[in-house]
Formats: structure tokens, sequence, C-alpha cells
């Protein structure tokens, strides 16, 4: 379990209200927040680093494999926008925007899908890539 | 944690009398082909009960283990998790374990997709740990066959029994029910290690501790019930029955825990465990697999967003179509059989009370449910297909956005467009969604659509009273405001959708879980399986209903009876009742009823004649047009029958039309709205389980018709369009 700092339900919530009312940039005030799920471009695969959210909403999204230390690959979004098409321990799963932003993720690595990727040596730290 | 070292096999007591066969469970993930083993398992059709108080159906079957044993298979609805948030994802847990009422399993059989083993085991892990005798099927195996997981280094891990299936093919089956057999004799629970963190097993201890004593059985047990009451109980949860201890005390534990993250301790650990046995499953490893290429494939074209769109809306209109149209001539048929069934009763019996009972009661009712079966039928045939063939989770995907904004999902998309044909296959077809919430919510608002019922009523007021005459000098008035009534009624469904989401059927904040399976060539037996399922529900639970009310609905319009000798029924006997001569009627339960709130629907401009049509059209809403036949005494009325409308066009108060248009255009904004219609109250009380949602539905359905139609009246009246 990758080490994360501070981030009980309280630091959660006030994350999620961030990123939903763009109150601050990524990196502004509040430090350990990187791009989130829903910051991805199709292709893109990245490893999560921390689900947000509350209680049993919370717990779905991680029970169904979205861990921090997981893998995912945004495959597609759909033609309105929303849900996306999320690959998850090799099966196909979709979430709307709205949970994908919850859910932080610390790495991408562009065009990954064809990579059979079997470490994760090849991850970076990218930038911030602002609000959905 | 090591949850029992249990494989020092303890046989259970000796098997129970023929009385009470042994309980097997199928469990597993959504999508995994469960309804499909259930199926090869039992082979005869299933029994479908309900499990008291919720809204879950209880299916089981016969399974047939060999040498005159048998044992009953219950068919548990697919589930990620054991942990609930509702008493309906609570059925898991108790009917696994035995707790609350349901009987104690004597083994689950646990179906795996092989091609998604990771989430998958999640479950195994869960069921494990509680000691559940498990044999387990690794599902789909032909669909995995590039690298497929090894049942026996799966059995060798877990310490379960576990057989590779395909049930499509029935490939495995034989030794499915081999090993069922084998493990009922001997139930053996596997074994599983799980690195928690000290600091969360200490808080299942102290959870186990405020164990009731049946939930609890050894210390290992009690502390995986323990850990499952951490991830299920809290403040605000739906949870029925359990202990107010065990709440306390995961309430004080998750105080104590200021700081740590429960859930992350929890479910991490659990799945670092897959990770471990993940690679001694397969044969190769692949820390990232990509999406089946074929479907991928597929993909490509059906959410492009213009090939896919096109190929949706293609799919849709074709169901649609066969909705509204093609089930016309099975519903002719079945009026014309009905009608014939009652010209040859009217001449065989006497006449009298009990011929018109038979007739216009008894025939008519069972003319007035079975009227619907090839609607539903038809729908459940599409919806099969689509669900099978993996593409109903393709139109939720591209209709979701769309249907968010009203806050619902993209599943109800299908229900939603069948109610534009019948409300009540369309209330039916709310089962292919997940969450209790979002049925409902898509129950309370498929009424709203302008259903294919209406269409006589608008046809009857719009030719009767409003003169054919054009707007703008081209378009027609006549199908402009056919037009608008459509309108009308999608921006009411909205809106009511929007409100009653927030309001009444309010949702806790739940991510949508939409799975995109590969696509599989969809399998007829089980479709047509489920359609007969679905219609037997249909005709045993809202069929009696529907039949009762045609038979008061029918004494209210015949009652008290008359001295004059009624003229012979004729044609369709469904839902039509014209026994009764035009002065008769007057006098009736329902004319009298007519008269009496005549002064209550007076401010929408209705008289007492329209009043009467209005409580006939409960049975059905096409039924307005014979009954207003009936009280103007023009006998076999259809709505093309021109006398009709002369009546209702010539009636004048005062030397001045009776009905204007103001009063048309109020009449059909009511039917609009107004919940006519009680087949659909009877399927909503079948699949909402209580009469206090069809209490609602008609509750605010009429009371929003009414409104409307008094604005549209007094506002009309106001702007000097009526009398």
């Amino acid at each position: 379990m990758p080490p994360r700092s501070g981030c009980g339900p309280a630091r959660a919530r006030l994350l999620e209200f961030e990123i939903r009312y763009h109150v601050v940039g990524y990196g502004d005030t509040v430090k350990p927040s990187g791009p989130s799920l829903a910051d991805l471009t199709v292709r893109d695969v990245a490893v999560i680093e921390h689900v947000g959210g509350e209680g049993a909403f919370r717990r779905r999204l991680m029970e169904l494999g979205l861990v921090p230390g997981t893998r995912v690959e945004l495959v597609g979004v759909a033609p309105l926008g929303d849900p996306l098409e999320l690959l998850v321990r090799g099966s196909s799963l979709s979430i709307r925007k709205s949970e994908a932003s919850v859910i932080r993720v610390a790495g991408l690595t562009p065009t990954a899908a064809t990579e059979q990727a079997t470490g994760r040596a090849d991850l970076e730290p990218v930038a911030a890539r602002g609000g959905s | 944690m090591t949850a029992a070292p249990a494989l020092e096999d303890s046989p259970r007591p000796a098997p129970a009398p023929a009385a009470s066969q042994p309980r097997v469970l199928l469990l597993g993930n959504p999508n995994v082909g469960k309804t499909s083993l259930f199926n090869r398992l039992t082979g005869e059709r299933a029994h479908i009960g309900n499990y008291p108080g919720i809204t879950v159906e209880e299916r089981w079957g016969t399974l047939d283990l060999g040498g005159g044993t048998r044992a009953r298979l219950v068919d548990l609805p697919g589930t990620y998790s054991l942990s609930a948030r509702s008493a309906e994802e609570q059925i898991a847990l108790h009917s696994a374990l035995g707790l609350d009422g349901q009987p104690q399993p004597d083994l689950a059989v646990l179906v795996l997709d092989a091609g998604q083993l990771a989430r998958n085991l999640y479950l195994l892990l869960e069921l494990v740990e509680l000691e559940v005798p498990l044999v387990v099927a690794v599902n789909m195996i032909d669909e995995a066959s590039d690298n497929p997981p090894h049942p026996a280094a799966l059995a060798e891990h877990f310490g379960v029994r576990a057989v590779a299936t395909d049930a499509r093919r029935g490939t495995g089956v034989a030794e499915l029910r081999r090993a069922i057999a084998e493990e009922l004799r001997r139930p053996t629970t596997g074994r599983v290690t799980v690195a928690y963190p000290p600091a969360l097993l200490d808080d299942a201890r102290h959870v186990a501790q405020a164990l009731p004593a049946e939930w609890k059985k050894d210390a290992a047990r009690d502390v995986s019930l323990g850990l499952w009451a951490l991830g299920s109980v809290d403040e605000d949860d739906e949870l029925v029955h359990v202990p107010a201890g065990v709440r306390a005390a995961c309430h004080e534990a998750r105080t104590r825990a200021t700081g740590r993250d429960l859930d992350e301790e929890r479910i991490i650990p659990r799945y670092a465990a897959i990770d471990t046995a993940l690679p001694k499953l397969h044969a190769r490893v692949e820390r990232h697999p990509p999406k089946r290429k074929a479907s991928e494939r597929v993909d490509r074209i059906l959410l492009h967003p213009v090939a896919g769109f096109a190929v949706f809306l293609t799919l849709m209109l074709i169901v649609f179509q066969a909705l509204f149209s093609w089930s016309d001539p099975a519903i002719s048929l079945i009026e014309d059989g009905m009608g014939a069934l009652s010209d040859l009763l009217a001449r065989v019996l006497p006449e009298g009370l009990l011929r018109d009972l038979l007739i216009e009661g008894v025939i008519g009712g069972v003319g007035n449910v079975i009227v619907f079966l090839p609607q539903i039928v038809l729908l459940f045939l599409f919806i099969g297909l689509l669900e099978d063939s993996g593409y109903m989770s393709r139109v939720a995907f591209l209709m979701d956005r769309v249907l968010k904004s009203i806050g619902l999902h993209g599943r109800a998309f299908v229900p939603m467009l069948s109610g534009f044909a019948c409300a009540v296959p369309a209330v039916l077809a709310t089962r292919t969604m997940e969450r209790q919430r979002d049925r409902l919510l898509t129950m309370l608002v498929i009424p709203l659509m302008t259903c294919s019922a209406r269409l006589p009523v608008y046809t009857l007021v719009i030719a009767a009273l409003f003169p054919p005459s054009k707007v703008f000098g081209w378009l027609p008035v006549q199908g402009l405001l056919m037009v608008a009534m459509y309108v009308f009624s999608i921006v009411t469904t909205l809106v009511v959708a929007l409100v009653l989401g927030r309001t009444v059927v309010k949702a806790r904040r739940m991510p949508l879980i939409l799975e995109l399976p590969p696509y599989r060539l969809p399998s007829l037996g089980v479709t047509l399986r489920r359609l007969v399922e679905r219609a037997s529900v249909f005709l045993k639970e809202a069929g009696t209903v529907i039949l009762a009310c045609t038979i008061v609905l029918w004494a209210l319009l015949a009652f008290p009876r008359q001295e004059a000798p009624a003229p012979a029924a004729s044609g369709p006997a469904a839902t039509e009742v014209r026994t009764a001569a035009a002065p008769a009627i007057e006098n009736s339960y329902a004319g009298r009823l007519g008269k009496a709130i005549e002064p209550v629907f007076a401010p929408l401009g209705f008289d007492w004649k329209l009043d009467v049509g209005i409580i006939g059209a409960f049975a059905a809403r096409e039924v307005f047009v014979s009954t207003l036949g009936l009280v103007y005494g023009v006998g076999d009325s259809d709505e093309d029958v021109e006398p009709l409308r002369e009546k209702i066009r010539a009636e004048t108060v005062d030397g001045k039309p009776r009905y204007t248009p103001l009063v048309g255009l109020s009449l059909m904004v009511f039917f609009a709205i107004a919940c006519q219609c009680m087949s659909t109250l009877a399927v909503v009380r079948r699949e909402s389980k209580s009469w206090r949602w069809p209490a609602f539905l008609f509750a605010y359905m009429s009371v929003l018709a009414y409104v409307a139609s008094l604005v549209v009246y007094q506002g009309g009246k106001l702007l000097g369009f009526g009398p």
C-alpha cells in the first residue's frame, strides 16, 4: 500500500468539494492532490493513489477493485461525454465522471494499452492537467 | 488472518429427511452466467417466490443429484461483495449464513467469470472467511481460452472444490453436479490468508463480542462477521435487523479509529491477497490484461458518436415498432376470441345477472389481463436478446448522460421508451435495473408517457371538438394537437422525475456501476425461459388484481339493475360495458357517482357524463370512449363511429355548445396525466411489493392532472377562449 498523507474522510470531502467547484487549482493549496481519473485522456494508463468520497459510495468503488496501487486504463468516453469506460484488472467497468473525479491517480503512461506491462517501473508523476 | 483451517472435514449430520431437501445457494457477481448455469442445473421451470418484506424475488429450482438425491437450488441476486447498504443487498449475507429467518444453507455454489477472476475472487474471499461451504464454478472458461485459469490451482490455493464450466454449451455441468453431490456429503470450507492490520482485527474482535448468540459460530467466523459489520453498518445504512449491540460496537470502533481508514484497511489487504493468488491460477500473468479484442472492435462501431447512435436509434425504433404495431394482430386476436366467447355465452346462457357477470365481469376481466401478453412477450424477448448479447449495457452507456440529468441512469431508457406503447410491460421491464430506488423512480414516471391507450381518447376528442382547420395556412390543427400531447407528456415525465427523484425517492450518492461485458451470442433458451417466467408472474400476481377491478367496475356500471332487458353484447368483450342502455347508466352507481362528483370536476369544464366516462376509463383509458357511448346511448361505439362525435358536438347548454375546444383540451390534459389505469397500478403493486407505492402513484397523478386541467380550463376562460 503506497504511503499517503492525511486523507481522512473530512479531507476527502474537502478535496471532492474543491474538485467539483474548482475552488482551487490542483497543487494549489491542496498539497497531496494530483490529477483524478476524470482528467485522463483516452488510452492513458494511471495508478490509483487515493479513492475519495465517503461511506458506502467509496466502499463500493474500492470493492470493485479501484484500490490504491491498481492500474487503470481509460478505454473510452461515451459519445455524450459521460460515463467513462475503464479497464481495471482485465474487466471493463464504466463509472461517471463525477465518480472518477474523486479517484486520484499518481502516474500516467500514455498509450500503454498495447504494452503488456509487467511492472510499474515506467510510472512517473505527471503534472496536473487542470479540471475536467 | 486465517479463516478456519477448515479442511478437517466435519461430516454434516445425517442427510435430512426427504421433506427438507438440502439447500444449495447459487452466488456470483452480476453477468457471470449464473442464470444459464441455474437453468442447466435445474432443467425445469424455476419457482419464483418473494423474500419477506423486500422486493427481491427468490428463484429456486430442484437440483437432481442422481441416485434419488435432490437439492433445492436457490438463485441469489448477483452481487460484487457481501457488504450491504440496503435490506435488498443484505439478502446475500443472510442467505449465505442462514441468519434472520433464512434457512441455513448446506452449500453455496460460487460462479466466477474465468475472464474476470481478479474482481470475482473478492466475493470468494468473503465467503471463505465466513466459512460458507463452497463449490466454485469457473464459468465462461471458453471465453478465457487464451489464458484460462486452472480450476485445480484455484482449488489447491483456496482449499475449495473447483470445476471449470461453460454454462452456455453445458460443458462441465455434469462434473459440477457431481462436485455438489460430493460436497453435500462432506462439506468443506476453504482457507484464505489475508494480512489485515492488527488494529483492524482488534476492531473486528470488539464487534464480534457484541454479536448475538444466533450469529455466533466459532472465533474465526465471528471475527469475519465483525469485519462484515465494520464494512456495512454505518450511520446511514438501510439494513434491517442489525442487533443494536453490533450497531453500537461498530460506531464505537469507528469513533476510536480516527486517523485510520477502516475501509482501506479491510479492502486493500484483500486485493493484495488476490494479487498474490492470481499468478498461481493462470499460466501467464498479465498485470494489466487488455480488453478483449473482438469486443473492442465491435465497440469501436457501436459506441461511435455517429455510427453508434445510428445503430442504437434503429434498434430502439424496431423495439418500439414491435410493441406498437407488431403486437396488434395478437391483441386483436385475443379481443376477437374474447368477443366470440361472450357471444357464445350470450346465446347459451339465459338472460340474467349470472350471464352479465360472466360476460362483462369475468370474460371482460380475463380479456383485460391477457390483452397485455403480446406486448409483455415481445418486450421481454427484446430485452432478453439485448441483455444476453451485452448490448443493453451499451444502451445504458450511450444514454446515461441524458437520463442522469433527471436523476436516473442509462438502464432506465428501454423501460421508459416502452412506456410510449404501454405502461404495463414497461413497469415490468424496470427489472433490468439493479437498484431498488432507480426502479421505483422509473416506475413512478412511466405511467406519464403517452401510452397507446390514450390515443383513442385523444382521437375522439380532437375529431369531435376541433374543426380540421390549419394554422399559418398549412399546419393541420388536429395533427399539431396530437404532437403537442406527446411533447406535453415527455416534458411532464422529465419534470416529475426530477422532482420525485429529489424528494420522495431520494437517492444516497452511490456510484453508477456499469459493466460492459464482452459481446456474446444471445441464448434463445435463457431468453425464452425468462420470458415465460415474467409472463406467468404477471398473470398470477397482477392478473388477479386486474380481474377483480374489472368485476367491481362492471358492478358499478350495471347496478342497480334496470327492468328493461338489455341488448345482447357483441364484439370484443375486453373492458367494454354495454349491456345497460343509455338511461340505465344514469341510474347506475357509476352514474350516480358521476353526478355526485360533478361539482368537483366542474371547474375543469367536465359535466357528469364525462365524469362517468372517467370512472369507466379506470379499467383502461380507451374504455372512456365506449362508456361515453353508453352514456349517449350510441351503443356499440368505437372512436371512429360518427354518431358519438355528433352527439358530443350537438350537446348544448343554453343554446351554446356544451363542449368547447377548451373543454376538449382540458380533458386531454387530464387524460395525459391522470393515472386512469388499474392495470398499471396492479403491476406497480406487484413490482414494489406494497400498496403504498401504487397509492402514491394514483394520488400524485390525480392531483397533478386535476391541477393541470384546472389551469388549462380556468386560464383559457380568463384569456377568453371558452364559455
